[in-house]
């Protein structure tokens, strides 16, 4: 075998460069994005899961972290931004608020009970906020999703 | 020193039948109510005479025989702090309305805005009446002891019953007079 | 206010000789929010640009209305606590302390003077961490990175502390209705003082690095000036009023708790840079208020005595017939909490208002905004200080 040659497949070839490098939306909403901000900043460093580039614009990101209450008035902002996003893209729904009302969801008449009404999502993390390492095994809990896709079972891949 | 402001008030604005209504317990606060047709003109003078320079609130209240809206005002003086709620009722719950106070104090934009929202008071000659924090085509006022969340908003169903405990998300507390005021409530609408 | 037009080197303002032209323009609307990286939240403002410059700004609210107030009439006094805690979450022992001390004042309750003296050093060290994560964020808007991560590694050791006695980062429910729940034992007092040793001079370095920065002056000097008339006419309170030079704090105006025995001082803008009212004035009482509420800790940690943490609170809390409205000084302002009660058979109050501080500075930025640039705008927002949590309950 000489240097510089790699064996692989095409699955894992793929799925390591999307796991590797997922691009977060910033989409903080209440409590959670605190908790989301703190994950991203020194101590608790997402940016060494290749979680770094927090960009602004759903465009250019692979990953929505729902991070907070999701209200009816927001609701739709949120199903638009999702369908902005260019796939592969994936949901982690941060916190109970976003995964099924949270503290608010007896009485709460404007509080959206889980953002997995109007989004798919793909790991919901609990806690009210989650801690920030809570984050992080959901990011590696994503990581390890889509370690499993399969290009040819891909929903992303479109079939004649 | 509720009393003088009261007395001062009568004085000041005819109609006013400014009164104190004393708390029950010493540890709970007295508050001055007054006619809400002259509510403008009340706050005008609290502001013109150096009573009361800043309003700080303005809160909603469904008692059900009548709603009443509470202007909770402040003095910031350091040689004289003070505090001061003034009460408007009106029994009307469908077209309850009064002045808006927006001219005389700019914080009542926004306060306004809200009590309407969730208590479906209207204020005359809002620059800018509508809701602030439901959506606008919300139904219902959410503050209201007869209120019924509507069942979807745009297509999302509000409680979906595979998520809720149906039991539980009922208002525990209260139901004789929630009950009442939905039996008065649709009454009036038949 | 300054006029934006008046750059050196820029040409006259275009004006239109409506004899002769013929050519109409429109004021362009822009949207910014609810999802932005600038706005601290879901809050979206309606802009009305003329080029560049901005005509009229219109918030909307209403993007994270979480019904706070009808939750409280169905739970009772005491699980309240962890709602309030939601409402400002950058600050909830403030919230906290606000909403306790209402209930208390309505029950008769004495509080013992070792949980006053508690509650008086959770709530400074609170003040610390949210001016922190105020000038942390305040500096990313202006599109500085290394305040942030700064900001946030000092807003950990603060955490951690809280989170040894209360058990949680974030939203604590720590102050109880009575007292507070958890003891500070003294390896843990000697912690809190030993991050004080350390964090004094690490506040003159975010002095030299972020205040007396020549770009942040520029930023934010003489942007989204406010007189005082104003600032009372709208109710400003905290920062905002005392950027504008007006010497108000309910520390010390009003006291309450046991802060009458503190020595401390209240900061207003005083115009070192820039004129007073402006958004440099505001940044700059936040961070003199750090050092403040570092000599009140100071204070705490000598005073302090053994003793009992909780007072006698009936198992079951009811309040008397009435209402009363309490008002504390939180980071962002002053929160009013008005709590009506309807009588002894019921455990839930009838009414919990919560008058926010952010949502009556919210109602600035009308006010703010006409003759700014945009990236002005985005200063005027990030020194205003807003949790939407407060602002949509």
């Amino acid at each position: 075998m000489q240097d510089g040659i790699a064996l692989t497949t095409l699955d894992e070839f793929f799925n390591w460069g999307r796991k590797n490098s997922l691009w977060p939306m910033t989409f903080g909403l209440a409590c959670c994005a605190i908790e989301m901000m703190a994950t991203g900043a020194a101590k608790y460093d997402l940016e060494r899961f290749g979680c770094g580039a927090f960009m602004a614009t759903p465009r250019r990101s692979d990953l929505m972290i729902v991070a907070g209450t999701v209200t009816l008035k927001m609701a739709t902002r949120v199903k638009l931004l999702y369908e902005q996003m260019a796939e592969p893209k994936y949901v982690i729904s941060m916190g109970s608020c976003a995964n099924k009302g949270g503290p608010y969801w007896q009485h709460g008449y404007h509080v959206l009970k889980g953002v997995d009404e109007v989004v798919p999502v793909d790991v919901y993390v609990p806690g009210c906020p989650p801690r920030p390492e809570a984050l992080i095994e959901g990011v590696m809990t994503l990581q390890k999703k889509i370690a499993n896709e399969r290009l040819l079972r891909d929903k992303w891949v479109k079939h004649a | 020193m509720l009393n003088e402001l009261a007395a001062k008030i009568n004085a000041a604005v005819a109609g006013a039948n400014a009164q104190v209504l004393q708390a029950e317990d010493a540890k709970c606060e007295s508050s001055i109510l007054v006619e809400g047709t002259q509510i403008h003109a009340v706050c005008a003078f609290l502001k013109s005479s150096g009573s009361m320079n800043v309003l700080q609130a303005i809160s909603g209240v469904d008692y059900v025989e009548h709603l009443e809206v509470v202007y909770l005002f402040a003095k910031f003086d350091p040689a004289a702090p003070a505090q001061l709620l003034l009460k408007v009722r009106t029994t009307d719950r469908v077209n309850g309305n009064f002045d808006t106070i927006s001219d005389l104090f700019p914080a009542a934009n926004f306060q306004e805005r809200e009590c309407y929202d969730m208590l479906g008071v209207r204020f005359n000659n809002h620059p800018d009446h509508r809701r602030i924090l439901c959506p606008d085509d919300w139904q219902g006022y959410p503050l209201r002891k007869d209120y019924v969340t509507q069942k979807n908003y745009n297509g999302m169903e509000v409680f979906p019953e595979g998520k809720m405990n149906m039991a539980d998300r009922e208002f525990i507390v209260r139901q004789d007079m929630i009950k009442k005021a939905q039996e008065a409530a649709a009454g009036k609408v038949q | 206010m300054m006029n934006k037009w008046d750059i050196p080197g820029s040409v006259e303002k275009p004006t239109v000789n409506k004899d002769t032209e013929t050519l109409r323009s429109d004021l362009l609307t822009l949207n910014m929010g609810p999802q932005h990286p600038a706005t601290h939240g879901v809050l979206r403002v309606e802009i009305k640009t003329d080029s560049e410059v901005v005509a009229a700004a219109i918030p909307h609210l209403g993007y994270l209305h979480r019904c706070m107030e009808k939750h409280c009439e169905n739970l009772d006094y005491r699980g309240i606590i962890p709602f309030v805690d939601r409402l400002d979450y950058l600050a909830s022992m403030s919230m906290e302390w606000t909403y306790v001390a209402a209930v208390e004042k309505m029950l008769g309750t004495e509080v013992p003077r070792r949980a006053e003296l508690l509650r008086i050093m959770t709530v400074e060290l609170q003040r610390i961490a949210s001016h922190l994560m105020a000038f942390g964020t305040y500096a990313l808007d202006l599109g500085a990175f290394t305040p942030f991560l700064y900001a946030f590694d000092e807003r950990e050791k603060i955490l951690r502390l809280f989170e040894e006695v209360s058990g949680a980062r974030l939203l604590y429910n720590y102050i109880w209705i009575g007292g507070v729940w958890n003891d500070w034992d003294d390896a843990q007092l000697t912690r809190v003082s030993e991050f004080l040793d350390a964090f004094e001079p690490e506040t003159r370095k975010y002095h030299t690095l972020v205040s007396t920065n020549k770009i942040f002056i520029e930023r934010t000097a003489n942007v989204g000036v406010v007189s005082v008339q104003d600032c009372l006419d709208y109710g400003a309170t905290g920062p905002v009023l005392r950027g504008s030079g007006f010497k108000w704090d309910l520390r010390k105006n009003q006291p309450y708790g046991l802060y009458s025995e503190f020595d401390f001082d209240v900061q207003v803008g005083d115009g070192e840079h820039g004129v007073v009212g402006d958004c440099w004035n505001r940044y700059i009482v936040r961070m003199r208020e750090v050092g403040e509420s570092i000599k009140i800790i100071r204070q705490v940690l000598e005073k302090l005595e053994p003793g009992s943490i909780m007072g006698k609170v009936p198992k079951i809390i009811k309040l008397p017939k009435g209402e009363v409205y309490m008002r504390q000084e939180c980071p962002r302002g002053e929160l009013g909490i008005h709590l009506i009660s309807e009588g002894t058979d019921s455990k839930e109050p009838y009414r919990l208002k919560v008058k926010s501080p952010c949502f009556t500075h919210t109602s600035m930025l009308p006010l703010m905004a006409p003759g700014q640039m945009v990236a002005d705008f985005v200063a005027t927002i990030g020194s205003i200080d807003i949790v939407l949590g407060e602002v949509d309950r």
